[in-house]
């Protein structure tokens, strides 16, 4: 099946990336470090009272600012509007702080939230779409060595490579639709480049790559002057390979987006005329705009979605009609950390237990990787707790045998007794 | 005098000096009495053999200014010949005397009708009068000395004209005196044509009479035994009397009036009064302990058994008037109940067993142990609930053992038919025999018209807790606790030899589980959560987990959901 999974900034919050709203409160507070004038902080502060006000308008506002000033000179009026000198200051300080804050992702967190789906790449046609800055997809696919298809090709030897776009090729296919904290710009030739190590961009920078000519670079993150850079290489490629993805979509799924962005939108409108159509959102609340009659709406997290129900749900002979049932099923809480506590060997023992608990209790389908050095724990009470994930395991029948041999190994035990339970239990079901 | 009369003693002196002296006779004075009385009822009986129009007369003087006793009687009297026999009868007596002393048998001395030799024990001498009928008066004075053997009795100016014979005994010690006095009532019971008197102030004193407060019953003359004269025996006819029952009948045996002996037997409670034996078939010895030998003895038991029966159910009525009465209410529950308990139930008490059954039956001696509540219930009442079986349970809750008490709580949580009894009051009627300590164990003997009963001790409380349904257990380790259905309308848990039962049947039950399952805090958790839905047995889970050090039970994933789903 030909699979779209479209990510919005609900993707990559339990990641540790903030809303593009908490940005700019964070951003604000970052500011009160500089030295701005009080009329500045003033004005942003009146600003930051509108609550859909984010970090992304604010960027808009100092580049139309900007603009406003151009073409008042040009008209022979003065372009000082009296905050010039602080959007001078604060503009690019805007764009190296959403740079840094994406950074942030840990690569076993991302990988831990991308890996189940990743893990599926062969079964199915994947296309994933996102606005997220940050590196997460591509991290986890790195660390599974998974080649995915971003329109850059493969670094090989190079620090840095250029824009290819996309060819035909089936394969997993990721569309960073407004670009990503590696990339950057080169005015000078109108190119798009990726850096194997992203750097923070404050300003211009000038990079000398080993073997070519020195190299001006800017962050080509798609930042709120969408007008000008959206028509700029390569997000005219990108929106039109996402555009066309309802055409030949099977499955379309929209995790943690609002859906405000209208261009995204579009396509949403267009996979519910044409394909089975997911929203999955742990409020399930979105903007009158957005018709949710014709899809369907999953009340859950990003992380239970992607590492628990869509793996799940790809296991099976009718994937559209399990996910259609995951509807009534609401699993809003994250369960990315207690992933990681769970499976974490550092992690303190009763916090292992509590994730151990709560994942079993959210029916979290995990596989064997995750599940068998607990089995295999010199702890006996994180043997017997790895037992709860036996059920929803796909790798159930293997777990199974492998803990029948702890339990004959240790007879009369705790485990032993919880593991005839949990055979009676399942044979129940 | 005539030849050979006045007799002379043919004795040893020295031997019955030794046996007349010193203190080796208790009641030395009562036998004089009662030998001097009986002799003249002899006489009158001698002579009513003889007359039919006779009427017997005995006078009784004590005279306080002469300390003398004279017993003046209107019998056949005595000849010369009579008089010998009385002495040759002495003789023998002290010769016989004299053989068994030899032996060390103090016991068995003497027999009674000894006559002149126990008036020596208060006399040194005494006369007697006497005439019979055809023959002449005879005044003949007994003495000491005579026990020399050379030493003649004397004879003296007779008295008397008509025929009879009057002993005057010339008391030689004052308190001789006075016992005789003092004891006259005592043993001077009811002889008919007695009168008493003592002088000079000439009051008359007062034979002892038979036993009061006894309805003599009517024995069959199968029962009848030909050396009991007369029977006068029964229950006691008052509740005052009752209140003293021993458990032992109380029989005073009399000879022709005469107090012998007070005879008491064991276990044949309710029985009182007075046997009026026959002087043929009884011959009384005299002795330190009692005045009857021993084959007579138990005649006089085998006897009473015979009759007991009989006086039991003559008994009914006499108690039933006391109830009635309301008599009950200042004895006591308890006491009536162990009267009840008392009653034999062997073969020859059938009868009287279930007359007696019959008169409790109404009576509220057994208590209910309804499920919030007891409250006190006739055997009568007790059938009218017609339950399938009845469960015994200790009279003494405070006695039993924590299993029969949770034993007993699951059964009254049921609704089965519990009854605790009333005990009997072991201070009362203690010779008597029981069978039985309270009116359920009594029950048992009432199998025929009740449903099967079942007394509640720690094998029943096993089975009874053993008879359920173990679902799953929280924990296997020591202590166990397991989940087990024990009825919805029973204990919520119940502390099991080592072991804590969960009895998940109840809403409280259920809840604890869950409790359990949401802490999952080990037995901490298990006690905390024990404390919030069961706290009236928490004392009984501490007791548990005394010994227990470490806890490291925590419920797996696993584990728990199967429990949540156990009690869903």
């Amino acid at each position: 099946m030909k699979i779209l999974v479209f990510t919005g900034a609900g993707g990559s919050f339990e990641l540790g990336i903030p809303t593009m709203r908490y940005m700019v409160e964070m951003f604000r507070d970052h500011l009160e470090e500089r030295d701005l004038s009080p009329e500045f902080l003033e004005e942003l502060g009146e600003r930051l009272e509108d609550e859909d006000y984010d970090m992304e308008h604010l960027v808009d506002d100092f580049d139309l600012l900007a603009e406003a000033g151009e073409v008042q000179e040009k008209w022979g009026g003065s372009s000082k509007h009296g905050l010039e000198e602080d959007i001078s200051v604060v503009r690019p300080e805007a764009e190296w702080f959403i740079q840094h804050v994406c950074e942030r992702v840990e690569i076993q967190e991302a990988t831990t939230l991308w890996r189940p789906l990743l893990r599926h790449r062969s079964d199915h046609n994947f296309v994933i779409a996102t606005t997220n800055y940050d590196r997460s997809i591509e991290l986890a696919a790195s660390q599974q060595s998974i080649n995915i298809q971003d329109g850059f090709p493969r670094f090989g030897e190079n620090e840095g490579v250029t824009w290819k776009g996309f060819d035909d090729n089936e394969g997993l296919k990721l569309l960073k639709l407004h670009g990503s904290t590696n990339w950057y710009f080169s005015e000078e030739n109108d190119a798009v480049w990726k850096l194997r190590h992203p750097m923070p961009l404050f300003g211009e920078i000038t990079l000398q790559m080993q073997g070519q000519d020195e190299v001006d670079l800017q962050n080509a993150a798609v930042l709120p002057s969408r007008e000008k850079r959206i028509r700029r290489p390569p997000y005219p490629e990108l929106n039109s390979e996402f555009q066309q993805q309802p055409v030949t979509a099977d499955i379309a799924i929209f995790i943690g987006s609002s859906l405000r962005d209208p261009n995204i939108r579009s396509v949403y409108d267009a996979c519910v005329d044409n394909c089975a159509t997911f929203l999955v959102n742990p409020s399930g609340e979105y903007i009158p705009q957005v018709d949710t009659e014709e899809a369907s709406v999953l009340h859950q997290s990003a992380s239970a979605f992607l590492i628990s129900t869509l793996p799940t749900a790809l296991r099976q002979n009718d994937v559209i009609e399990y996910l259609k049932s995951e509807t009534e099923t609401p699993r809003t809480e994250g369960i990315l950390d207690d992933v990681m506590t769970a499976t974490n060997n550092n992690s303190a023992r009763q916090d292992r237990l509590d994730s151990i608990d709560r994942l079993a209790s959210l029916q979290v389908s995990l596989k064997k990787e995750e599940i068998v050095p607990l089995l295999e724990s010199e702890d006996p009470d994180l043997r017997k707790y790895a037992l709860s994930l036996l059920q929803e395991s796909p790798d159930r029948e293997e777990l199974i045998d492998i803990a029948e041999e702890i339990a004959d190994d240790n007879p009369g035990s705790e485990f032993a007794s919880e593991f005839e339970i949990l055979k009676d239990l399942m044979s129940e079901d | 005098m005539t030849d050979g009369f006045p007799p002379a003693f043919n004795i040893d002196e020295t031997r019955v000096m030794e046996l007349l002296t010193g203190d080796r006779f208790y009641g030395s004075e009562d036998a004089a009495l009662r030998e001097a009385v009986l002799n003249a009822i002899d006489a009158c009986g001698r002579r009513k053999n003889q007359e039919q129009d006779y009427d017997p007369e005995i006078e009784v003087l004590f005279d306080d200014s002469e300390k003398t006793i004279k017993i003046i009687d209107n019998g056949d009297g005595m000849n010369q010949n009579d008089v010998s026999d009385l002495f040759a009868t002495v003789g023998a007596t002290a010769n016989r005397l004299q053989d068994e002393l030899k032996e060390g048998d103090y016991k068995a001395i003497g027999e009674f009708g000894i006559g002149v030799v126990s008036y020596f024990l208060v006399c040194d001498y005494f006369h007697v009068h006497t005439k019979k009928q055809g023959a002449d008066a005879i005044g003949i004075e007994f003495t000491k000395e005579m026990f020399d053997m050379e030493t003649s009795a004397n004879e003296i100016q007779c008295e008397r004209e008509e025929v009879g014979t009057t002993l005057i005994l010339y008391v030689d010690k004052e308190n001789h005196y006075d016992q005789m006095l003092d004891q006259f009532s005592h043993w001077i019971r009811d002889v008919p044509y007695l009168t008493a008197r003592q002088l000079p102030e000439d009051e008359v004193i007062e034979q002892g009479g038979r036993r009061s407060h006894v309805d003599p019953v009517e024995i069959p003359e199968e029962e009848q035994q030909d050396w009991v004269e007369d029977a006068e025996i029964g229950p006691p006819n008052h509740v005052d009397e009752w209140k003293i029952l021993d458990g032992s009948a109380h029989v005073d045996v009399l000879y022709r009036g005469v107090f012998v002996q007070s005879k008491e037997v064991s276990r044949l409670w309710g029985l009182e009064g007075s046997l009026h034996v026959d002087p043929k078939r009884f011959k009384p010895n005299l002795n330190r302990e009692s005045f009857i030998d021993d084959a007579f003895t138990e005649e006089i038991s085998d006897f009473l058994e015979q009759v007991h029966p009989i006086v039991l159910e003559a008994a009914i009525d006499s108690m039933k008037d006391a109830l009635e009465q309301d008599e009950i209410n200042d004895w006591g529950l308890r006491k009536w109940v162990t009267v009840w308990m008392a009653v034999p139930r062997r073969n020859d008490y059938s009868d009287v067993a279930e007359e007696w059954d019959s008169a409790f039956r109404e009576i509220k001696t057994f208590r209910l142990m309804e499920e919030n509540d007891e409250r006190e219930v006739s055997l009568t009442e007790v059938q009218d609930l017609d339950p399938d079986k009845i469960y015994l349970a200790p009279s003494n809750m405070n006695k039993a053992s924590a299993l029969e008490t949770k034993a007993v709580n699951i059964l009254r949580a049921r609704g089965e038919c519990v009854l605790r009894g009333v005990e009997r009051d072991s201070s009362f009627m203690r010779n008597a025999r029981f069978r039985n300590k309270t009116t359920t164990d009594l029950l048992n003997q009432l199998q025929h018209e009740l449903p099967q009963t079942q007394k509640v001790d720690d094998n029943l409380a096993k089975s009874l807790i053993n008879d359920h349904s173990t679902v799953t257990e929280i924990y296997s380790d020591n202590p166990r606790i397991p989940l087990v259905k024990l009825g919805s309308d029973s204990v919520t848990t119940v502390k099991v030899d080592n072991e804590f039962w969960i009895n998940i049947d109840t809403e409280k039950g259920r809840e604890l589980v869950r409790d359990i399952c949401d802490r999952n805090e080990g037995y901490i958790g298990l006690l905390s959560a024990c404390q919030t839905h069961d706290p009236d047995n928490v004392s009984d889970l501490i007791r548990l987990l005394d010994d227990v050090r470490d806890d490291e039970h925590l419920l797996g994933p696993v584990k728990r959901q199967y429990l949540r789903r156990v009690i869903s």
